[in-house]
């Protein structure tokens, strides 16, 4: 015993020196070495199976989750008579092969030698052995698990039934332990027979879903096989957004070795998914907490996980139902916003939305359709608000509506103060104007397109204006109000040099126009043909 | 938006230089203060005709232009004849703050806005009836700073008032980019321009 505690404790350290790992990887382990549990596990299930029988499923992935930690326990150490589980939620995301590979060793001198002939033998369940985390469950009383989230055992389980089916075949008697699991390695390699069993222990866990799960439950069961319509848009949103990734990192998942340790990160893992992946990872971890949501994300997870399973089956066909899903289930309210599609599950789905703009909702955001639209129009708004920074100079680094809206303000500001100085200098100028509109009209349509600039225009603008208009300054009431109005473009001559560079191509033809036309005015007005002009205007 | 700035820029200045001459007859005779406002005004009704009418904000200037019944006169010569948006603008409505925009239009927003006013000073009601102490301060501060700043933001862009805030910020873009243009051609005439004092 003591021996064996010491093995434990060892591995425990081991285990929290690792970095956090796939808890898939305890997953693959978990039923790697619980299938090889002889007898005794056996009763275990349809205890469960009982359980599982009870209406809440929460309880009943609890009870999942408990009977598979316990079957670690049961694995590691036979003498053990107690079932102890309560520190594996801490060691499940400590996992290193490092350890689990030490893990296997004292796994196999235990009673699991079987598992290390096999285990090794199973690419996934090499790098993913969590056997070394049951063995550090000091014998105590029984307790359910203590899992960060329900869900992070359901996305454990969706993996390995992902990953897992090398194993598929050496496993014994995969059905008589997993008949209420619900999680079943369903590997790539074997999708027929695991699919079937796959499916049919979904659907059985499926009808275990209670109240609150009923949609996902009716998603679960649809999505196997035929689709069946999702009344409640909540879920099918919430999920569909996590099975769209599911099906995407498909591939990624395959490689298991690599993986993310949390569910919330298995989303993550999915490199189409730009932005909202990440959101949703980083938003699902923290949601993973929430029981009442996690209800969902399990049922998601284990959807994703038998969406995973159907990848050689069909995608497609998933695809195509789970469109009709997206259409059936009414968005909220009619065309509330952007539609937020998946764009690579989705593509086809537009065509087939009719008049309602479908909006997704993220995973681990509230469903209501207030707050759909609500997150609809703030997303509008920061759109909108990107595209103002790139107008407004200055503003890349700004964050936060307050501080945007206040340089947008000073801004337009500046910019409208501009206006009003420089039609006040120009209303200083002589009321020869027509003519000299006329030059400049014809020379700028004669030198081409691009004629205006602004930001050397603008330093000579200002340095001009520095100059000049003292010398304009007539009556004192008026250079006041000349001056007046000259700070303020001064001030916002500050931000004005960031002015799109694009145009200062121009500036040097402008420049040049400028200086053009004025030398030319002096040296004689007739330089242009009349006709010109007035052809021209 | 804009999608060739320098034939925009072009356009404006025609318009400008046409509003300016229309008016050149009287030009010796105007006080300084009354050419900077027609240099302005013509500027301005330049910029929101080669909008065409197709934003609020070009909209409202010409509204409130036409408001001034001075500036009648160049608002036709400057505009033409035919501007669909302009006649219902030139009917000033009683009641309202300021110009909503095109005709067609403005009564239904004139029936938003006055529901949207029923519905903040219920709100306010609601919340001034003994709330529940704030539990996230920098919430509410930071909602209270945005929501003054809309409120300026709106005084600036013009026909801003009665617009939600999707629609003021695109609004906003809008004008800024086409009041860039503006000072742009502004300040291509004032540079070009002898700098000959006449007072």
């Amino acid at each position: 015993m003591e021996s064996d505690e010491k093995g434990r404790i060892d591995q425990e350290e081991m285990n929290k020196d690792a970095a956090n790992h796939n808890s898939a990887h305890a997953w693959s382990n978990l039923t790697g070495t619980s299938l090889n549990l002889a007898g005794p596990c056996y009763s275990m299930p349809s205890s469960r199976g009982d359980f599982m029988g009870d209406g809440a499923y929460s309880s009943s992935a609890l009870m999942v989750d408990s009977f598979g930690r316990e079957l670690w326990d049961r694995a590691s150490d036979p003498s053990l008579e107690n079932l102890g589980c309560c520190e594996v939620s801490g060691h499940s995301h400590n996992n290193s092969s490092l350890s689990e590979t030490s893990g296997i060793r004292r796994i196999g001198t235990a009673a699991f030698r079987t598992n290390v002939g096999w285990n090794p033998r199973s690419p996934m369940l090499n790098s993913a052995l969590y056997a070394p985390n049951a063995l550090n469950i000091p014998p105590g009383s029984f307790c359910l698990p203590q899992f960060p989230s329900d869900s992070g055992f359901i996305e454990r389980a969706a993996r390995f039934s992902c990953f897992n089916g090398g194993n598929f075949t050496s496993l014994p008697n995969p059905s008589a332990i997993f008949p209420s699991a619900g999680c079943y390695p369903v590997g790539p390699g074997l999708l027929a027979a695991p699919s079937e069993i796959f499916r049919s222990n979904f659907m059985k866990l499926g009808s275990n879903l209670n109240v609150e799960s009923t949609e996902d439950v009716d998603m679960l069961a649809s999505k196997q096989d035929t689709f069946q319509g999702c009344p409640q848009k909540n879920s099918l949103k919430s999920e569909s957004e996590t099975v769209m990734r599911c099906d995407d990192g498909t591939e990624q998942a395959a490689g298991l070795s690599s993986n993310d340790s949390d569910g919330g990160n298995y989303s993550g893992n999915h490199g189409g998914q730009a932005d909202t992946s990440i959101a949703d990872s980083a938003g699902g971890e923290d949601s993973l907490k929430e029981v009442s949501i996690g209800k969902r994300k399990r049922s998601s997870v284990m959807e994703a996980g038998s969406n995973k399973a159907n990848v050689a089956v069909g995608i497609m066909k998933n695809d195509s139902e789970y469109q009709k899903k997206v259409e059936q289930s009414p968005s909220a309210g009619p065309s509330k916003g952007t539609g937020k599609n998946n764009k690579q599950e989705t593509p086809t789905s537009d065509p087939l939305k009719g008049d309602y703009i479908h909006i997704r909702a993220r995973r681990g955001q509230a469903t209501n359709s207030h707050s759909l639209a609500e997150r609809v129009r703030r997303e509008k708004i920061s759109e909108r608000m990107k595209l103002l920074q790139d107008l407004v100079p200055g503003c890349s680094k700004v964050t936060g509506k307050a501080v945007m809206l206040d340089e947008i303000i000073n801004y337009v500001q500046s910019l409208q103060r501009q206006v009003e100085f420089l039609s006040m200098k120009l209303a200083t100028v002589n009321p020869r104007l027509d003519g000299n509109i006329e030059r400049l009209l014809a020379k700028e349509q004669r030198a081409g397109p691009s004629t205006l600039g602004t930001s050397p225009e603008i330093q000579m603008g200002y340095h001009q204006m520095n100059i000049v208009p003292p010398g304009l300054v007539p009556p004192d009431a008026l250079g006041r109000a000349i001056l007046g109005v000259q700070t303020a473009p001064l001030s916002a001559g500050v931000r004005e040099p960031q002015v799109p560079h694009s145009w200062e191509d121009e500036l040097h033809n402008v420049v040049h126009m400028g200086f053009s036309c004025n030398i030319a005015a002096p040296r004689g007005q007739e330089s242009l043909p009349p006709d010109n002009m007035k052809v021209e205007l | 938006m804009m999608h060739n700035p320098s034939k925009v820029r072009q356009k404006i200045m025609k318009k400008w230089i046409m509003g300016l001459r229309s008016c050149s007859s009287s030009h010796e005779n105007l006080s300084l203060s009354e050419r900077r406002w027609i240099i302005k005004l013509s500027a301005d009704l330049a910029l929101a005709s080669v909008r065409n009418g197709s934003r609020r904000w070009s909209r409202a200037i010409i509204e409130e232009a036409s408001r001034n019944p001075d500036n009648k006169g160049l608002i036709q010569r400057m505009l033409g004849s035919g501007c669909d948006y302009r006649s219902p603008c030139l009917i000033p409505r009683e009641g309202r703050s300021d110009g909503n925009g095109a005709g067609h239009v403005t009564k239904s927003m004139w029936v938003a806005t006055s529901s949207k006013k029923i519905v903040k000073r219920c709100r306010r009601a609601r919340r001034s009836n003994g709330r529940a102490p704030r539990r996230n301060e920098a919430a509410s501060i930071a909602k209270r700073l945005v929501k003054k700043r809309t409120q300026l933001l709106k005084d600036f862009v013009p026909g801003g008032q009665d617009m939600d805030d999707v629609s003021l910020i695109e609004e906003t873009l809008d004008y800024i980019v086409w009041l860039r243009a503006q000072v742009d051609v502004m300040r291509a005439l004032a540079h070009s321009l002898p700098a000959t004092t006449s007072i």
